[in-house]
């Protein structure tokens, strides 16, 4: 296993890409590793291991994952696990809107950073955050809006409701030059802006934490 | 030993592990403190003995015999340089005035119970009634002490063992034979086996050998080679000649039977993997109710050898109530240990140096360690 010290841990593979095409798009300093984790709960407990048995093994432990439906809850089980370490102290009751960082109140701990997407306040998902990269009233991404309406007036729709934001960018990615490039390759192809101001909170939450 | 509590012993200035398993693991960055912790439990065990404290001496070449007609303050120096080795930092006063210091709670369900080892330098000046020369009276002093200069001040390491509020001491006199002068209480000390790195005892083994043979433990002697050879039917140790020139002595040597012929073969000629299961295996048949300490798991052994002989040690401690303590640097000597603890009886302990300072930091829970494991982290 690699010997990294400054890891970003988050859910799954689409994650992991879309950080890294944003970060290199975006000339982030690449001084850390992404990891992925196959589901939410592997990463949370990767984020706790990190803090407490392995904390001397890391310098910066940021953590990225999804709303889902309960933008609180979510919060909730991941706050209790970093006031549990007993190494962090003045742990928010709700995440600030630009993402959250904590340094440590001991030393040979990591500093830790929390974002949860799609901005840390409200339900959703990656995909809801990266569609917010398209271009304003960008028409192929209006288009897709109305044809999830259409489908979902019918009731012929196969998607689960949660679910809604992964059909709209696929959607959406599928109608354009290359059809169905995966949100990672789309960014790269500018077919989402990188550069969009709706990145930049996320930008500035990872500079912040990993200088 | 429910936790342990280590002070002043070589890098372990303030060391403690909280919570013990029956089992258990401990790995680390080389030179962390591994063997010195094993070490530690040594001394604890044998209620720092100074035969115990010896083999420790020995163990790292700093032994303190020396020629005969050497003159007496060479003899001590040397003593002191010896012992020195085993206070933090080499430091004197510290040894004088606090000494090394090993606590452990050792309850069991009935009572609370902690026992303490404490291992001191001292400076003492004996008088004895000019009337009655069997009535000795012994004077200890401190490092400020004006008698300091007096010529008959002698020195000595003090071993105290203390049970909750009871007190045991034995005082060694260094310069000399080393010679133990306050009376000869019996302590109560523990049993317990160390095996070392490269271990492969030649001279302890048939000891070992002779203490279980011909009880029911002795087939377990098979049963574990069975790990490497399948087919060793029998064990037992012969007498051969040396073959020194110099030293015509007679040594006991291992000789292994397989079935279908009558041929004897000398396990040392085996294979380092076969010697060292045997050393191991008469270690731990012969620390029943104590300690199994072992240093290097993993040293000469396939890590398929590893699990068997982890399930062996797990099932064989269980039934002879021995606690284990093994350090390790190989992840599959931890994958193999992990895999064999099916009643969860073990734990998974990391020395750290932080900032100077060693400290522990265990995997408490089995679940927690195992997804590190799966997840390729690297715990050690």
């Amino acid at each position: 296993m690699k010997n990294y010290r400054n890891i970003l841990l988050v859910e799954g593979k689409d994650d992991l890409h879309v950080v890294c095409n944003l970060c290199k798009c975006r000339n982030v300093k690449e001084n850390f590793f992404v990891q992925d984790y196959d589901s939410i709960e592997n990463a949370v407990k990767m984020f706790d291991l990190s803090i407490n048995e392995q904390s001397t093994k890391y310098d910066y432990v940021g953590l990225v994952v999804d709303a889902d439906t309960n933008i609180q809850g979510r919060w909730e089980s991941i706050k209790e696990k970093v006031s549990k370490s007993n190494k962090y102290k003045d742990i928010p009751n709700e995440l600030p809107p630009k993402g959250l960082v904590l340094k440590p109140s001991e030393n040979y701990s990591p500093k830790i950073g929390v974002w949860i997407m799609p901005n840390n306040n409200t339900e959703g998902m990656l995909e809801d955050f990266v569609a917010k990269l398209a271009v304003d009233n960008d028409v192929l991404m209006e288009e897709a809006e109305q044809v999830l309406n259409s489908l979902e007036k019918r009731n012929i729709q196969r998607y689960k409701t949660v679910h809604r934001a992964k059909a709209k960018i696929h959607s959406f990615l599928a109608w354009q030059d290359e059809p169905g490039k995966p949100m990672g390759q789309a960014i790269t192809a500018k077919i989402l802006d990188p550069n969009s101001d709706k990145a930049n909170d996320f930008i500035n939450w990872l500079e912040e934490l990993y200088q | 030993m429910k936790s342990i509590y280590i002070k002043n012993y070589k890098n372990l200035k303030d060391f403690k592990i909280d919570s013990l398993s029956k089992i258990n693991l401990i790995v680390g960055k080389n030179n962390v403190g591994k063997s010195t912790l094993l070490e530690a439990i040594s001394i604890f065990a044998s209620g720092g003995n100074i035969i115990s404290l010896r083999e420790i001496l020995d163990i790292r070449g700093e032994v303190y015999d020396f020629p005969y007609s050497l003159e007496q303050d060479k003899k001590l120096e040397r003593h002191i340089s010896s012992f020195l080795s085993l206070i933090s930092d080499r430091d004197i006063e510290l040894f004088i005035d606090n000494g090394i210091s090993i606590i452990c709670d050792i309850s069991n369900d009935e009572t609370i119970l902690k026992k303490e080892v404490e291992v001191k330098l001292v400076k003492y000046i004996e008088t004895s009634d000019s009337n009655n020369l069997q009535n000795i009276k012994r004077q200890f002093l401190s490092n400020e002490d004006p008698m300091l200069g007096d010529p008959n001040v002698e020195y000595g390491i003090l071993v105290k063992n203390k049970i909750n509020n009871d007190f045991q001491d034995v005082l060694y006199k260094l310069g000399g034979r080393i010679r133990q002068l306050l009376p000869n209480i019996i302590q109560k000390t523990k049993p317990y086996e160390l095996v070392r790195t490269n271990e492969i005892s030649r001279n302890k083994n048939p000891e070992l050998f002779d203490k279980i043979s011909l009880t029911p433990l002795e087939k377990e002697i098979v049963t574990a080679l069975k790990i490497i050879e399948p087919n060793i039917e029998d064990i037992n140790f012969l007498t051969e000649e040396s073959l020194s020139r110099f030293n015509r002595m007679e040594e006991r040597v291992p000789f292994v039977v397989f079935p279908l012929s009558s041929k004897k073969l000398r396990l040392t000629s085996m294979g380092d993997g076969l010697n060292r299961i045997l050393t191991i295996i008469l270690a731990l048949l012969n620390s029943k109710d104590g300690f199994l300490l072992i240093d290097e798991f993993e040293n000469g052994l396939h890590y398929t050898v590893q699990t068997q002989l982890w399930k062996i040690i797990y099932q064989l401690s269980e039934k002879l109530n021995i606690q284990v303590f093994a350090t390790t640097h190989s992840d599959d000597c931890i994958k193999s240990f992990i895999e064999s603890d099916t009643e969860n009886k073990g734990k998974l302990i990391r020395l750290e140096d932080i900032d100077g300072d060693i400290k522990s930091i265990a995997f408490n829970d089995k679940e927690r360690l195992n997804f590190a494991i799966q997840n390729n982290i690297e715990v050690r």
